[in-house]
């Protein structure tokens, strides 16, 4: 790859490196013949931020196959954001620098100049020519890209919009102090209302160490959005505040508005910045508010939808934060691809309404760690993916448990999947039989999806150990 | 406090150095420039003193302080008046007399009313002070004089007695700075500071212990011997050093001849057709590796002499030492033996623009090369 910014498009780029260093430490770099992408995935994969850059972005841009002759023209790489950003926001940078060239070199390649083929890594050549003719040559190693983490679109019929500019939301956000150190990263609870957005913060983020015994409360009109339209009107989402921070000062140093959308509580929060041959996605993470009323749809609990959705969706709580790491570019090429042409057939499987939520989770919901709220592997936008695991004791169980448990007439409704393990004991086996057989009454596009989207041990041989799956896990 | 001066004197013994100076500022940039180890040697002479401090045996920084940057500067050998004490003075130069000190403990005394400033210009030095608290000192008129007559009968000592009286009536629009006056008795006597933020401040004395001087590393640059010869302004070195990823452990000099010079060398020139840089720093570190190339341009490299290829490497901690130098600096002069002695020598512009041709201090550092066959 080979792209050329000069000295005006240089400056939101570095921007942008700004911003996906607030969001995490590893830069992925995909690059086609079209766009390169820049992404970012934070260390508890709870907020994912990619800038897409356009061809035209750039005043040279060029992609070239590599060694192996593979007909997706792709070129992919991985490495620490600040290593790049510390070349590209060093102060002289902006008075000298007349023109960057930003080159893959792909490891073992035979490369025209003679200097760049020793050794087979990658490596990213920030090439950096300044006035008077001096060249400063930056060799970053670029390592293989280990995770790319990409969620799809959500569009979802019950998605809330709202577009705001910058310094409004700032204006917000600043009544809510950060409390210094790194570690910190309070939350903020959003209720968007009838004509009123609540923000106050959330309690939990206030006392790990007894200090900041502050709680804020503010109210604004939704006047202020520059769009207002919240699908069910009392929404009640939060989410941290960090990453929300670095979109918003990005945002403010473009001049652009930012674009929110979400759905449910616990589903995250797409955030568009779009500029000029620019396209920034941000994702945040949100956490349901304990408390705090649920959107009606989820209430309702048709007992057919329970018996499918409820252990997929248990499975996705778990799985993704280990197995979404394992991809590489290519079958992220292609999950793109099949996700791109399978939109359509899918919309049927995923409009799905969220699992049913029971209603004595709430009382366990404080325990919830956000660490098992996640950004969405690709294309499984729709559900809400992180439901806490500890707040929903019977969706652990098949539908097949659950019906043991009442067939029982024990009053033991309340018994999660360990009790019902040691109480069942050897019948075990037999239970896992039943869940088995449900999964292949499954639609074929659910199961040829999952596989595309690296859950490499398959979706059938997660559900014949669900009965015991707390066992193996805890 | 004074006593030490009447002590001297009564024994019929002048200080080895009295050195006055109005304004700290230049003073204390020059010191700060080496402060890098806090033990210092510093060597008295009659034309200003040298303060050197080494590092691992490798790396040597020298600050060449001339008498002409003192308001006042006498220095009285201590040899030929005081045999006694001749242990002390340097074998190979009888008539310096040298000690060691630490300077980190020097540098903060000189800025202990927070007025040494960071900077050795004169604007950014202005600048600095003007941000910080003064002592109050208007409108006490009448007080100051029982208080502060020690310290304007001192003053009035340098020729300088009738500017309290002119700043006063003028509002104290021309900034003075802080003001010191350091003497050093003999050998075995502390080094004692008296500084002033104003004549009608505060005054501070400090004895700051001195010890005997060691024998220091020698690295005698030839110049017959010199293979590379670039001055360039500080800025563009300051640059290049300070883009380098701190992870950075060596950092490589690569000069190649300019084509005009080897006409008689056919063997240059192809290469030099392919673009090859005159001047490359070159620097490999963990995360990548750093190239910076500059061309044979009269607005970035204002002498480059070079007679044959060279490469040499050098421990990146170590030439980063020369930073803060460098960063008051205003030229850079490098120049490279054939060995791989390196000499940097940084030119430090003196605050006032005097009118007499004096010598502007200039702080020298010299580093040996890494052996490239272990690298």
């Amino acid at each position: 790859m080979q792209a050329t910014l000069d000295a005006s498009a240089l400056k939101p780029f570095t921007r942008a490196l700004a911003c996906l260093s607030r969001y995490g430490e590893d830069l992925a770099i995909y690059a086609t013949p079209d766009s390169v992408s820049l992404s970012t995935t934070n260390s508890s994969k709870s907020a994912y931020s990619r800038f897409k850059y356009g061809r035209q972005f750039f005043s040279k841009y060029s992609v070239t196959s590599g060694s192996n002759e593979d007909e997706e023209v792709a070129v992919s790489g991985q490495l620490l954001t600040k290593s790049l950003l510390s070349i590209l926001r060093h102060r002289t940078v902006e008075k000298s620098v007349e023109r960057c060239e930003l080159s893959i070199v792909n490891g073992g390649a035979q490369d025209a100049d003679d200097e760049d083929q020793d050794g087979l890594e990658s490596k990213l050549i920030v090439r950096l020519h300044c006035k008077h003719g001096v060249v400063k040559t930056h060799r970053l190693l670029l390592l293989t890209l280990t995770s790319f983490l990409a969620p799809g679109v959500s569009d979802a019929v019950n998605e809330s919009h709202l577009t705001v500019g910058p310094r409004a939301i700032r204006d917000m956000i600043e009544h809510f102090p950060v409390p210094k150190g790194v570690r910190s990263d309070p939350q903020l609870i959003w209720n968007f209302g009838e004509s009123e957005v609540e923000v106050k913060s959330f309690e939990s983020s206030l006392d790990s160490k007894g200090r900041m015994q502050l709680s804020t409360e503010l109210s604004i009109s939704a006047e202020e959005f520059d769009l207002y339209d919240v699908y069910s009107t009392p929404t009640t989402i939060a989410f941290h505040l960090r990453e929300f921070n670095a979109t918003i000062a990005f945002a403010e140093s473009m001049s652009l508005a930012l674009e929110i959308r979400f759905t449910d509580p616990a589903a995250p929060l797409f955030i568009d910045v779009e500029g000029d041959n620019a396209d920034t996605l941000f994702v945040i993470s949100t956490s349901q508010v304990p408390g705090a009323p649920m959107p009606s749809q989820v209430s309702t609990n048709p007992k057919k939808r329970e018996r499918e959705e409820t252990p997929r969706d248990f499975a996705r709580i778990k799985k993704p934060m280990k197995a979404v790491q394992a991809t590489d570019a290519v079958s992220f090429a292609q999950a793109d691809r099949s996700a791109r042409s399978q939109s359509t057939s899918r919309t049927a499987a995923s409009s799905m309404p969220p699992p049913p939520v029971p209603d004595r989770s709430f009382r366990s919901q404080n325990d919830e760690t956000f660490e098992a709220q996640m950004t969405p592997v690709p294309s499984r936008v729709r559900e809400p993916l992180f439901l806490p695991a500890s707040s929903q004791p019977l969706s652990q169980l098949s539908a097949a448990d659950e019906q043991i448990i009442r067939d029982t007439g024990l009053g033991i409704e309340d018994m999660d999947a360990d009790e019902l393990a040691m109480m069942l004991e050897g019948e075990g086996e037999e239970v896992a039989f039943d869940t088995g057989s449900q999964v292949s009454t499954r639609p074929k596009v659910e199961t040829e999806d999952d596989v595309d989207m690296e859950f490499e041990p398959t979706q059938s041989s997660d559900d014949q150990s669900r009965g015991f799956q707390p066992l193996f896990e805890d | 406090m004074s006593q030490n001066g009447d002590e001297s004197e009564e024994v019929q013994l002048p200080p080895v150095l009295k050195a006055s100076v109005h304004d700290v500022r230049y003073f204390a940039a020059l010191l700060r420039g080496v402060n890098f180890v806090n033990r210092a040697t510093v060597t008295i002479t009659k034309t200003g003193f040298v303060v050197v401090v080494e590092e691992a045996r490798t790396l040597l920084a020298t600050a060449y302080i001339f008498a002409d940057i003192f308001d006042e500067y006498t220095y009285n050998s201590e040899s030929p008046a005081a045999p006694q004490d001749s242990q002390n003075s340097e074998p190979e130069e009888e008539n310096n007399s040298a000690f060691e000190i630490p300077l980190n403990t020097l540098i903060e005394c000189l800025n202990i009313f927070g007025t040494a400033g960071s900077s050795g210009s004169a604007a950014s030095g202005g600048a600095a002070t003007g941000k910080y608290k003064k002592w109050k000192r208007a409108g006490d008129d009448s007080d100051q004089e029982g208080d502060d007559g020690d310290a304007h009968g001192r003053r009035s000592s340098n020729g300088k007695g009738g500017n309290k009286s002119i700043d006063h009536y003028f509002g104290n629009t021309a900034d003075k700075g802080t003001g010191m006056r350091m003497t050093y008795a003999g050998s075995g006597f502390p080094l004692t500071l008296l500084i002033a933020e104003d004549a009608a401040g505060p005054t501070t004395t400090c004895e700051i212990t001195t010890y005997e001087a060691e024998a220091n590393l020698q690295l005698p640059f030839e110049p017959d011997r010199m293979v590379l010869k670039i001055i360039l302004k500080s800025s563009w070195l300051r640059d290049a050093l300070s883009e380098l990823d701190p992870s950075c452990d060596k950092l490589t000099f690569i000069g190649n001849p300019p084509p005009a010079v080897v006409n008689g060398k056919e063997r240059q020139q192809p290469r030099l057709a392919n673009g090859t840089p005159m001047l490359r720093i070159q620097a490999a570190g963990t995360f990548g590796s750093t190239e910076m190339d500059y061309p044979n341009d009269r607005d970035v490299l204002e002498t480059f002499e070079c007679t044959r290829p060279v490469t040499f490497s050098y421990r990146f901690g170590h030439i980063s030492r020369t930073l803060r130098a460098l960063q008051s600096s205003t030229k850079t002069s490098l120049r490279i033996d054939d060995e791989g002695l390196l000499s940097l020598q940084f030119l430090m512009p003196s605050p006032k623009a005097k009118a007499e041709a004096a010598a502007d201090a200039f702080i020298e550092f010299r580093c040996l090369p890494l052996d490239d066959e272990l690298v």
